[in-house]
């Protein structure tokens, strides 16, 4: 019994937070949404260089051969910055699924020059600014070039993510030849994911804000001071450090092909939504005015969050996946 | 990571389960918290002891196994999936044992563990005084030096089972001239002593084991200083933390009380409408969240690390999360919740109330929840005190 990261994991992932933080800066993040696609320039090609792309992918395809406990990590920190382009679609969810099936755009999807999202088939609304998209219909996966099925532009409250409604539909001939037990960890590997960033978000909202209180004076002193303000930033804690270990099992159940995975990654979605939606709250509530405005950043990191709570469920659908698990 | 067990620790678990399963009294033991199920409890406390149960991760010179951090959560899960009794020893082997296992001395050692292994000799806490409750430092109970040892005057409260329990440990002022929690000193005394008087108090769920505890002139001696005098707040502090962490609440019993809580609503599916099966399904979340996060605690632990205030969270987390899985069962009986004890209508004999009453005292023992945040939010998070 060992519940850690390896010493690997931990330098890898260090190494992904110095990159993260030297190319995806709220400056960058801030331009994305101007621009039409949710994407900064250079990064993807960074990501590519140093590895993370191809971390699921077997050696064979110049890949790394590891798992979703792996980037999960990365994924934490990827939150952390808001990271706009398609990490968790195209490194931990495509990236498996199309090497199990040995699909010919792996290698260009691992060297960073195409990008996939990942669309299930009850999904109203989809990621509009990748290459490929990775998307069930009809019970089966297909692989194909987002512009044959993205129609009409829509708007997120999140201006770096680029979304839009579907104008047609795949046919039988883009559909994979995926083998079932491959096919059955697909929404496993994009909830986990996802948790992942939204405790990333979270943990990010949580420091902004502890360090604004500590600064911000009223009355005389710093707003931090006052206990209202502190039963907050620890009740926020609480519900980030809580749901985190949820997380890291779920990755953990995926790699080890647990029959349970699904379970535990709703489990893991139900709580890293609700603490980073608590986080939102609470860094909102806790700066005052300042964090209503759009000058100031916090926003871009906060609408993440009410975008991604929604997105492949909910926690309340979540629950309702682990309740009927329960037999109640 | 590794989220397995190793044979041998298996084999521990097998072990635990059909010892458990063969000597787990059939009928649940009435409250060790009233004075006949405080014997019976000592009684099964005897027995664990002569089946080294009773302290697994101790020493065998102590009574124990030398199991790991590991094996311990092994058994607590088992002991409780066993619907084992309450441990009445619990204040002596989780809380003053680890504090004597670091700053006792050998004769402290030899003197006091084995009896308390044994159930033989129960120990009550002496930390709240009727004006020092979550602030602490502000202990007027004294203790003047006289030859040989230290006289001490004054009163504690709300000491659980002090009632029945043979021996205290607490805190005192020993230098009368310092401070808050500079002054204090850790010692231990039998409450048999000269001077003692022990009065029960009826807590909130009817059992009459709290008490206040008076000292007019109670001699300790030297012997019995636990950890360097005037140093008792740091280890008061070790106390405290082990009290909030792990040592007391082990996810096993949390695990186990929402099974219960499952089985109640497949008893009664009736009562489980749409928003209880989500309450219900958010806890079993929780307790699972809760396993998870004292794994990823004792991963550290064994590391080397320090968990330190992180142990406020710890107990912020359980105390809550004990309070909501009553709440839910009390909403799911309806009617009949409030039917206790021989009431011939009540449920599973009124265990759920008795549990809710009882999950009410954890987010106020042990320093209330509201210091515990203020604990994290400084300690942890490094806001401003003031």
């Amino acid at each position: 019994m060992k519940f850690a990261l390896t010493e690997d994991q931990v330098l890898f992932t260090e190494a992904v937070r110095e990159l993260l933080a030297d190319q995806c800066t709220p400056t960058a993040l801030r331009a994305t949404w101007q621009a039409d696609a949710g994407t900064i320039s250079r990064l993807w090609a960074s990501l590519a260089e140093m590895g993370v792309l191809g971390l699921l992918a077997p050696e064979s395809y110049g890949g790394m051969g590891l798992g979703a406990l792996d980037v999960h990590p990365m994924l934490v920190e990827a939150g952390r910055v808001a990271m706009p382009d398609p990490i968790v679609d195209t490194a931990a969810v495509a990236v498996p699924v199309l090497a199990s099936c040995q699909s010919e755009s792996l290698a260009s999807i691992i060297a960073g020059d195409t990008s996939v999202a990942v669309a299930f088939a009850d999904d109203p609304v989809v990621r509009a600014d990748t290459d490929l998209l990775l998307v069930e219909y009809g019970k089966r996966w297909h692989l194909v070039e987002s512009a044959s099925l993205v129609g009409v532009a829509e708007q997120s409250v999140d201006g770096a993510r680029a979304m839009a409604s579907l104008k047609a539909l795949p046919d039988e001939s883009s559909a994979l030849n995926l083998d079932p037990t491959i096919a059955a960890t697909i929404r496993a590997r994009a909830i986990v994911a996802q948790s992942a960033v939204l405790i990333g978000l979270a943990r990010h909202l949580l420091d902004e804000t502890v360090a604004y209180v500590q600064a911000r004076e009223q009355f005389g002193k710093p707003v931090g001071a006052q206990q209202a303000i502190k039963h907050k930033m620890s009740d926020t804690l609480l519900a980030v450090e809580y749901a985190g270990p949820l997380v890291a099992r779920a990755a953990y159940s995926i790699d080890h092909g647990d029959p349970d995975a699904g379970l535990h990654a709703s489990m893991a979605k139900a709580n890293a939504a609700d603490a980073a939606k608590l986080a939102a709250r609470h860094a909102l509530q806790s700066h005052g005015a300042i964090a209503y405005t759009v000058e100031y950043d916090l926003h871009m990191w906060m609408k993440r969050v009410w975008a991604l709570a929604s997105h492949w469920g909910t926690a309340d659908h979540h629950r309702a996946i682990v309740r009927t698990h329960l037999g109640l | 990571m590794d989220l397995t067990w190793s044979e041998s620790e298996q084999q521990f678990r097998s072990e635990a389960r059909a010892w458990l399963q063969a000597n787990v009294p059939a009928n649940p033991l009435p409250s060790g918290d009233t004075a006949d199920g405080f014997r019976l409890h000592q009684q099964w406390e005897k027995t664990l002891f002569d089946n080294r149960y009773s302290v697994v991760s101790w020493g065998e010179q102590y009574g124990g196994r030398g199991a790991s951090l590991w094996e311990w959560l092994i058994f607590e899960e088992e002991y409780y999936r066993a619907g084992a009794p309450q441990r009445v020893s619990q204040n002596g082997i989780f809380l003053l044992a680890p504090i004597i296992f670091e700053y006792g001395t050998d004769w402290q050692k030899q003197r006091y563990l084995l009896p308390m292994a044994e159930g033989v000799e129960q120990w009550g806490q002496g930390w709240s005084e009727p004006d020092a409750g979550s602030d602490l430092a502000g202990i007027k109970s004294r203790a003047d030096r006289v030859d040989g040892g230290w006289r001490v005057t004054g009163q504690k409260t709300w000491t659980t089972r002090g009632a029945f329990c043979t021996h205290l440990f607490g805190l005192f002022r020993t230098d009368p001239d310092q401070e808050r929690h500079r002054g204090l000193s850790y010692l231990m005394m039998p409450l048999t002593a000269d001077g003692v008087t022990v009065n029960g108090v009826g807590r909130l769920d009817g059992d009459e084991g709290f008490a206040e505890v008076f000292f007019e002139d109670v001699f300790v001696p030297d012997e019995d200083v636990l950890g360097g005098v005037n140093e008792g707040w740091a280890v008061a502090m070790a106390t405290t933390s082990s009290e909030r962490g792990l040592t007391l609440r082990s996810p096993g019993r949390f695990i186990a009380a929402v099974a219960k809580l499952r089985e109640l609503a497949a008893r009664m599916p009736q009562a489980v409408d749409a928003r209880l099966a989500d309450a219900i399904t958010q806890v079993w979340i929780d307790a699972e969240a809760y396993q998870l996060s004292t794994l990823k605690t004792v991963t550290k632990m064994l590391d080397g690390q320090s968990v330190g205030a992180e142990s406020s969270l710890n107990k912020i987390f359980w105390s809550e999360m004990d309070v909501r899985i009553h709440e839910i069962a009390l909403e799911l009986l309806g009617p009949l919740a409030e039917l206790v004890d021989e009431s011939p209508a009540a449920v599973d004999a009124g265990a759920w109330m008795k549990g809710f009453l009882f999950s009410l005292s954890g987010p106020i023992y042990a320093g209330t929840n509201e210091i515990q945040r203020n604990i994290v939010a400084e300690r942890v998070l490094g806001l401003p005190r003031r």
